[in-house]
């Protein structure tokens, strides 16, 4: 009897405090059921982007307002509604709650929870479409986003506020990529968001069991909709994603949100336009997709201190088919971020990972965002890649090769073979320095090519046991001065000569 | 063929006439068929009701009160919309 009484002062406590106000509602009727979308008549005064909800308690959202109907997409199962069903309008757009409490955990694209865990928790709501901050609010991108991925951080850096796109084939390492880069956020205060969109619900699962297993999971957000969820939903997804990254943008935390991945994200929009029948284009996408992923990316920035000083990277993933680049999404999302990392299927199959093809990815911004550090080691790197390549092509047809020649090509594979990285290892700041220090510096020209690995791993090793001031150093100052090339200089000839 | 300016103005003013006269439609349902008192009650709160063209329905799902629509805007004053909003203000309190 307790549990009831006190149920009911909650009842009456909550009808005090509600405004009993009689209102006009906008009413519509269903007229047409068809995938996931409800035409409905009536609905005169609504907007779009309005949330209306029907009779059976489902939520639509308004995306269609035409002369004389109303096209909705219902958030959640449609086969319920039937036609001549009621709907009325909510009044409000579509906003998902956010707070503190989301961290952790996993939700779908309304922000309900689905690890089976407590509802989340929530004072405010943040829109779903929101107009990215305008010129005035933001400030160049200049802070690093450690990857810890020695390639991408040496070769493509990723800086706070920037826009990176992950491109490559199906089973190229594309979300390896990224799930490193989430791992690698640990002890750098950045809070992750791993948004899937139609992925299969047994690649997310792994996905967050790796989470759990390298106790990441409390800094990152997974936003789902797998393959089995509606087009509507898997076409929210990453607005939602984005909204949660606003809220912490804007508390001044930098926020690395990934969406994995955007081509299925247009395919969910084609669906949903296709019924509302839009007039087709090029292969069959309507004509404002480009908006559709422009207005997502374009929410990713840098605040400048008045606002708060937070940021949202973007790490968009791309799967191309036969690593065809030049197909109409690809080079929509490739033209719209601010560069690309390439991954190569034929990278891949030669034991080069992660498969990233230095030549054809870019990024455009990160340069000033490196630290002084990896700069320092880098720029060599770069160029003495760039001169391997060029020769690598020529040296194809020569049989004889002066010994200058010879030297660039061993210089280049030991540079491409210390750029191979095991998954879900991510390396400091320090490690990236020092190995790639080695292999820019020639150390390791006179090593034999299976031998390097090993190198690599004792240099850290040894590094660890008794270089334990010198990684702290350079992880702390993110400078690499002369007096610790020296120092490095001596562990390095050390494990050579072990 | 064409048709001549003289008669399509005066068709336009013709239908602009017959629109003015047109009145509002209104839908009042109710639970039961309202006497007058309690029609002069409701044109009290509602003057605009008044001017309109009124269309009664009886439905005896209400219970009591009344519903009115105004094309698209409902206004729910019924005892079946206050009992709906309860419950939902029930189910969302745990």
């Amino acid at each position: 009897m307790k549990l009831i009484d006190e149920y009911l002062q909650k009842i009456e406590k909550e009808l005090q405090s509600v405004e009993r106000k009689i209102k006009a509602e906008e009413e519509g009727i269903v007229i047409e059921v068809k995938d996931g979308v409800v035409i409905l008549e009536g609905l005169d005064g609504i907007s779009f982007g309005e949330l209306i909800e029907f009779e059976q308690k489902q939520i639509g959202f308004v995306i269609d307002i035409n002369e004389f109907n109303v096209g909705a997409v219902v958030l959640g199962d449609y086969l319920s509604i039937n036609s001549d069903s009621k709907a009325r309008a909510l009044g409000h757009t579509f906003s998902i709650p956010v707070s503190q409490a989301l961290l952790g955990r996993v939700v779908d694209s309304l922000g309900n929870p689905l690890d089976g865990s407590a509802k989340i928790a929530a004072k405010e709501f943040y829109p779903v479409e929101k107009v990215a901050p305008g010129v005035v609010q933001r400030i160049p991108v200049s802070s690093p986003i450690q990857t810890g991925i020695k390639a991408i951080d040496a070769l493509i850096p990723i800086g706070r506020g920037q826009r990176e796109l992950i491109i490559g084939d199906r089973g190229t390492g594309k979300t390896t990529l990224a799930i490193d880069t989430i791992l690698n956020q640990k002890n750098e205060n950045v809070i992750c968001i791993y948004c899937a969109v139609g992925q299969r619900n047994s690649k997310v699962a792994s996905i967050i069991d790796l989470l759990k297993k390298y106790e990441v999971l409390k800094y990152t957000i997974v936003v789902t909709a797998s393959s089995s969820d509606s087009a509507a939903m898997q076409y929210l997804a990453p607005y939602s994603a984005a909204a949660i990254g606003e809220y912490f943008m804007d508390k001044g935390k930098d926020v690395l949100v990934i969406y994995d991945d955007l081509s299925k994200h247009a395919w969910a929009y084609r669906e949903i336009s296709l019924i509302l029948r839009r007039p087709a284009g090029r292969e069959a996408y309507p004509g404002d997709i480009f908006y559709l992923h422009s207005r997502l990316l374009e929410r990713a920035c840098r605040l400048n201190k008045k606002y708060g000083g937070g940021s949202l990277t973007a790490l968009p993933i791309i799967e191309t088919l036969e690593g065809d680049l030049s197909a109409y999404i690809p080079t929509n999302v490739i033209s719209i971020t601010d560069g690309q990392i390439y991954l190569e299927t034929d990278l891949f199959n030669a034991g080069i990972r992660p498969a990233i093809n230095v030549g054809l990815s870019v990024s455009r911004v990160g340069g000033n965002a490196q630290t002084k550090a990896i700069k320092s080691v880098s720029g060599k790197l770069k160029l003495d890649l760039a001169q391997y390549r060029e020769m690598a092509a020529f040296s194809q047809f020569e049989s004889e090769l002066d010994e200058e020649t010879k030297k660039f090509l061993k210089r280049g594979t030991r540079i491409t073979q210390v750029l191979k990285q095991k998954k879900n290892q991510p390396y400091s700041l320090s490690e990236e320095v020092l190995v790639i220090w080695a292999a820019s510096n020639g150390y390791l020209d006179t090593l034999s090519l299976d031998k390097v690995e090993d190198f690599e791993t004792k240099l850290l090793l040894d590094l660890k046991k008794r270089g334990k001031s010198l990684m702290d150093r350079i992880n702390k100052n993110k400078v690499l001065d002369k007096k610790d090339e020296e120092e490095l200089k001596k562990f390095v000839t050390d494990t050579l000569s072990v | 063929m064409k048709i001549s300016r003289d008669i399509k103005d005066n068709l336009k003013k013709y239908l602009d006439e017959l629109l003015k006269n047109e009145k509002e439609k209104v839908t009042l349902i109710s639970a039961y068929t309202l006497n007058s008192d309690e029609l002069a009650s409701l044109y009290q709160y509602i003057p605009r009701l008044k001017g309109s063209q009124l269309n009664f329905v009886i439905n005896k799902d209400l219970v009591a009160g009344v519903v009115i629509k105004i094309g698209s805007k409902v206004i729910d004053l019924s005892l079946r919309g206050q009992l709906n909003r309860l419950r939902d203000y029930m189910y969302e309190i745990d």
